[in-house]
Formats: C-alpha cells, structure tokens, sequence
C-alpha cells in the first residue's frame, strides 16, 4: 500500500503523460511484444495502453506501482487483442515477429572475447526459442517474474490470475526454458 | 529431494527454487558439493538474464512516436474513418441516381416515340380526309355508261344505282 503523500505524487507523475511514455514504455513494449510475438501490434498496444493510463488516471488508487498498473491495462488490452480473428491472421502470417538475429545485435557488448560472444548469442537464441514456444500466459508471467522482477503477488494483480496459476505457469515456464537450454549441453 | 541415481536436484526442486526464490537446506547442501547442478543453476540465470538484458535494448530502440501526436491521430480516425464512408456513399448514391434517372427517361422516352409513332397527328387526319374527299368528287362526275345506250339497264338499276364510295376517314 502506498502513502497518501506518494499516492499524490504518483498522480502528478501520471498527469505528465511526456515522462510516463519517457519512464515505462521500453518495459511496457517489451512486455507486449514477447507476451504476443508481434512487433507492429505491440507498438499499437503499448500506445493504447498509455492512452488508456492517462485518460484514466483519477482512477489510479496507488495500491500498487504504477508500472504494475501499466501492465495490468496493457493485459486488458492484449486479452481483447488476442480474441479477435484479424489477430489470429496475422498470427498464423507471422509478419511482423520478433527476430531473433535482430535482437541478438544488441546484446550487451562487455569485451568480450569471440567464444563468450558466441556463447552468449547461442543463448539468447534458444531462450527466445523457448519463450516463443510457451503459451500466451506462461510468457506473460516468465516475462514479468524474470525481465520485470515482480512478486509473484504482482503478477497475480497485474494479470488478474489466482497466485497459484501464475505459480503453475511460472513452473511450466521454467522447465520449458531449461529443457531448452539442456539441449545445448 | 535428489534424484535417485544420479543425486542431483529434480526438476521440481530446480523449479521450486527459482520460482519462490528460496534455496531449502537439503537443496543448499546439494549446490555447495555438486558443481554441475550449480553451473545448471547459474546457466539458467544467465541465459535469463541475457535475454532480459537484450530485450530490454531491443525495446528501447524502437523509436517512441509521440503520444500526442498517437492521441491526435486517434480522434482523427474515429471522426474520419466515418467521414469517409459517408462520401463513399455519397459519391456511389451520386452516380447510381443519375444513372438509373437516365436510363428510366430513355424507357418512357422510346414507349412514347413508339406510342407516337403509331398515331397520326390531326393535320394528317384532316390531310388524308381532303384526300378522300377528292377521290369522292372525281367519282362522282363519272362519264356516261354506254349500258342505258345498248338498254341493258333496268329501271331499277338506274334509279339505285350508286357507286362504290370511301368512307371518310374518322379521327
């Protein structure tokens, strides 16, 4: 639970809608395009999602961070997303899907010598393999537990799933991605 | 508990571990005396970490448009995606009127030529009656018959005698 004085403050950080985008989007986008594997849509759904947060915002009551509340509107958004056909089309197209060598370019370059680069890229592929293979649910929570580092209590807030779902996704998640990870080895 | 045979941590242990984040005694007692389970674990949070890491990059490459300009945009899709049905259908109501007005005036058009076509005007009525009547007026100045001259006539047949006559034409 927040303060009075912080849950005041966090309002006015809501009301400038420039810093909000400036402080969270790169983590709400991220969120969206690995929870759905859509680039394009993604970008659509975050920019709804801080549309919707700012038009929203008296209804923010500070009962849990603002980047759980961002990720709470963001699932809405990629609940209704994921019921429509036109989804499904272009799910099935797979246009616009994350690519993997594209990402690897921007793997953290620490000076390292050829064979760690290789390394660190050889897995990078196979656990975008395996998050990629996950269902829609299990992504959202590996995505949130692991890049987002929430509470497993937040992530049950910000999906609206019961702790012990998100425990159950959260399991099948793990030993999808260390199977995975066991085949290099 | 160990996986029997090979004593390393199960998969539920392994899963329960990073899940809750706590490591039980039996499980700390393991990873201090066995290196590949340790070098698993560690793997496991490196590759995690990795892809988190770059994710993040990833994500924040991608050029941010502005949400004013993305909220402007919005409200001109929701007043202009209508807004253009309404010409469309204006424009193909514009066109399908005059269309179906010109080829409904060229019907009655041809039904009244064709209807035109088959009566006379009354100058031509009146015109075909002089006609009549002088073939009338010709007839009956007829020349004498050489029968009353050869009496070949009856009474009967001078007094009633009459010629074949058109009838006038009625409008």
């Amino acid at each position: 639970m927040i303060g009075q004085g912080a849950a005041v403050s966090i309002i006015t950080e809501l009301d400038d809608i420039d810093a909000l985008v400036r402080l969270y989007r790169a983590r709400v986008l991220r969120y969206v395009a690995f929870s759905i594997g859509d680039h394009d849509l993604a970008e659509t759904i975050t920019q709804d999602c801080f549309l919707k947060a700012y038009s929203g915002r008296a209804t923010f009551r500070g009962e849990c961070a603002v980047s759980t509340w961002l990720f709470s509107i963001a699932n809405n958004l990629i609940r209704d997303q994921l019921r429509t056909q036109k989804f499904h089309f272009w799910r099935r197209a797979r246009a616009t899907s994350i690519d993997v060598h594209e990402m690897a370019s921007f793997l953290p370059n620490c000076e390292s010598s050829a064979e760690t680069s290789m390394l660190a890229r050889e897995r990078l592929r196979l656990v975008s393999e395996a998050v990629e293979k996950l269902s829609v649910n299990q992504r959202k929570v590996f995505i949130m537990k692991f890049s987002e580092e929430l509470e497993l209590s937040e992530i049950a807030f910000a999906t609206g799933m019961p702790l012990n779902t998100v425990k159950t996704h959260l399991r099948r998640a793990i030993s999808a991605i260390r199977a995975k990870l066991g085949e290099r080895s | 508990m160990m996986t029997p045979g090979s004593h390393h941590l199960t998969n539920d242990q392994f899963t329960e571990m990073i899940v809750t984040g706590v490591i039980d005694e039996a499980c700390e007692k393991h990873l201090a005396g066995c290196e590949l389970c340790r070098e698993e674990l560690t793997a496991f949070s490196d590759s995690v970490g990795l892809f988190s890491t770059t994710s993040l990059a990833w994500s924040e490459s991608k050029p941010a448009e502005s949400l004013r300009v993305a909220a402007h945009k919005q409200v001109r899709r929701a007043v202009y995606v209508p807004l253009r049905w309404a010409v469309a259908a204006a424009v193909v109501i514009g066109v399908a009127i005059p269309v179906w007005n010109y080829d409904h005036r060229a019907t009655i058009t041809a039904v009244a030529d064709a209807a035109a076509a088959t009566s006379d005007s009354p100058a031509e009525i009146a015109q075909d009656n002089q006609l009549l009547q002088s073939v009338n007026v010709a007839l009956s100045t007829e020349e004498s018959s050489p029968l009353p001259e050869y009496r070949l006539l009856d009474d009967s047949d001078v007094s009633g005698r009459s010629s074949p006559r058109p009838d006038s034409r009625r409008q």
